[in-house]
């Protein structure tokens, strides 16, 4: 197995994520996670996992730094709310950045905060985990604040764009 | 940038409350005399006063009916008499002298004179009778001018506007107009959030406008509807319809969200679907789904209590899924009863998500309204989508506190299956 995320490029900030195969034991029960601070401007962030059905602990992340992208964790299947807060912010407090992912069986999700510090936003993009035995999936993800549209070529070939902010390439 | 045209430039909020509303009656009924020189040049507000608009063939016959310039004594009707009158000066016949001539100039005169100041009488007299007859037109005649003024009638180009039902309804119906265009006016200004796109017609947004309703906010709807698909919302009143016609509105804008009136002088709020009412009904959909699945879920939480009716909702994906998030985010840190979810969307489509709760906290009194307070500052620290267009702490019949959280219009789809979210 291997999922990671490649870079940040600067100044394009584009994110590459290489992506094998699916991730090995999935339960039938289990999705996949994991997360990024993909907004240059942003302060570090921690970041709550919290399911709806309130069963268990809130999954939490500390001092989550701009171009970090952590690896998959397995998470039970179901809904939740996402909370991004200002790295060592009481759980309670408001946070800075709200979304909500529903994690279904089998599936990987990377979830990233985007954007420019005064229109964070947050994105849930969900993976494509699958690709022949012999290759290797690139998912190239626009999140520069500084290039409007980005196209991505390989050679003179053409992967995909023009893209925006927050789009990628399937 | 051809869209930028046709946005209104701003302007200051001048109005507010009780006031918004007189300006609202007033567009919608006496505000034509009340227009200033460059608002009667704006658009289709100075069409209102085309030829074909009138309910007679006269040009010029709808703005004499208006009232202030009909009993006024405007000078159209003396203006016409004064050349008759500087035409004929005594002395242009100077020319030739000779004394009979001068003799039977001087009888002529005298006698046109005389004539003169009965005709100066009669006409006095014949401009009050002008005058009366006028007034009591207008009295007689006031639905068609009272339907001239209905918004519904304000945009429509030429013929479009004459097909219009207000035009020649009535007059309960331009009463019904009226009522509808006023209530849809201020539930638009109160439940569609505040960073929505709004687009209507000239009129409508005039009055939307003095709701309260930033003016780059709204999309005047005139001849083209170009920039209708970053419209959020659309007021559809008889002159949209008109223009747009049905097939283009229903694949636009097909849910309506709120409706007020009846026949023709309903008027629906409608979600705008920008990639078209088969891809919004898909969304919809799965929207619907994903507020089941995830509602089910929340019904399991051991924070969260509910009545029966509110399980019902929950459970049958009757709750927009900013309700439902906002819900798992309070349950995180405090424990919550729901006592009742709702909205106040008369008239809404089948499906149109609840956008309101009333939630109260921990069960103690002593402890309740504290609670209270800290969940409110908790949702009132939300940001965009998430942050409520209202939250205010009520009193519930049985004189419990509880909190009462309303979302704005339209419901965002897709936010649970990671919709990005843009702060």
């Amino acid at each position: 197995m291997r999922l990671r995320a490649l870079m940040a490029l600067v100044p394009l900030s584009l994110a590459v994520v290489l992506m094998g195969a699916a991730p090995a034991a999935v339960a039938q029960d289990t999705g996949w996670i994991r997360w990024g601070n993909w907004s240059p401007s942003a302060p570090d962030f921690d970041i709550y996992l919290k399911s709806f059905g309130g069963s268990g602990n809130a999954t939490v992340i500390k001092h989550v730094r701009y171009g970090d992208v952590s690896s998959y964790t397995a998470i039970p299947m179901g809904q939740y709310t996402i909370a991004m807060r200002d790295a060592g912010a009481a759980p309670t407090s408001p946070p800075m950045l709200s979304a909500s992912v529903q994690v279904a069986p089998g599936t990987a999700y990377t979830i990233v905060s985007m954007g420019p510090a005064s229109h964070l936003g947050v994105q849930v993009l969900k993976e494509t985990m699958r690709s022949s035995p012999d290759k290797a999936l690139v998912r190239v993800v626009q999140e520069s604040v500084q290039q409007h549209r980005v196209t991505v070529n390989n050679g003179s070939r053409t992967l995909g764009g023009p893209l925006r902010l927050g789009s990628y390439t399937g | 940038m051809g869209e930028q045209g046709n946005y209104r430039p701003p302007r200051r909020q001048e109005e507010n409350g009780q006031a918004s509303l007189l300006a609202l009656e007033a567009a919608l009924g006496t505000a034509r005399q009340a227009l200033g020189p460059d608002e009667e040049l704006d658009g289709d507000d100075a069409r209102i006063r085309q030829p074909s608009d009138a309910p007679k063939g006269k040009p010029g016959d709808a703005r004499a009916e208006l009232p202030g310039e009909a009993g006024a004594g405007q000078p159209g009707g003396v203006r016409v008499a004064q050349p008759e009158v500087g035409g004929d000066r005594p002395g242009a016949d100077r020319a030739k002298p000779p004394w009979p001539a001068v003799l039977a100039t001087t009888v002529r005169l005298w006698l046109r004179r005389r004539w003169a100041a009965l005709g100066k009488l009669f006409r006095h007299r014949w401009a009050i009778v002008v005058a009366v007859l006028a007034v009591a037109a207008l009295v007689v005649g006031g639905l068609p001018v009272s339907s001239l003024r209905h918004p519904g009638t304000g945009s429509a180009a030429g013929q479009q506007a004459a097909r219009a039902g207000p035009l020649t309804g009535p007059a309960g119906q331009n009463a019904a107009a009226t009522t509808a265009g006023h209530a849809a006016a201020v539930w638009v200004a109160r439940q569609v959030s505040r960073g929505a796109m709004v687009a209507c017609d000239p009129s409508m947004c005039h009055v939307l406008e003095a709701q309260g309703l930033p003016a780059g906010n709204l999309l005047v709807l005139r001849s083209r509807t170009t920039g209708l698909r970053f419209c959020n919302v659309i007021v559809a009143t008889q002159t949209v319809r008109n223009l747009l016609g049905s097939r283009i509105l229903g694949q636009s804008a097909p849910a309506v969200i709120a409706g007020f009136g009846s026949g023709g002088a309903r008027i629906d709020v409608r979600a705008v679907a920008p990639d078209g009412a088969a891809a919004y009904r898909a969304a919809l959909a799965a929207d619907w789904a994903a507020r089941r699945k995830a509602a089910a879920e929340l019904m399991k939480s051991p924070r969260i209590h509910a009545g029966d009716a509110a399980m019902q909702e929950l459970r049958t994906g009757m709750v927009d899924s900013r309700v439902l998030i906002t819900l798992a985010a309070l349950a995180a840190s405090h424990p919550v009863n729901v006592m009742a979810f709702g909205d106040t969307a008369p008239g809404a489509a089948a499906g149109v998500p609840l956008r309101e709760m009333e939630i109260s906290g921990a069960p103690g009194p002593a402890q309740r309204t504290a609670e209270l307070r800290r969940m409110r500052s908790f949702v009132l620290a939300q940001r965009a989508v998430f942050l409520p267009a209202h939250v205010t702490l009520v009193r519930l019949a049985d004189g419990a506190a509880a909190l009462r959280i309303e979302f704005g219009a339209p419901s965002p789809l897709g936010l649970l299956v990671g919709r990005p979210v843009t702060q």
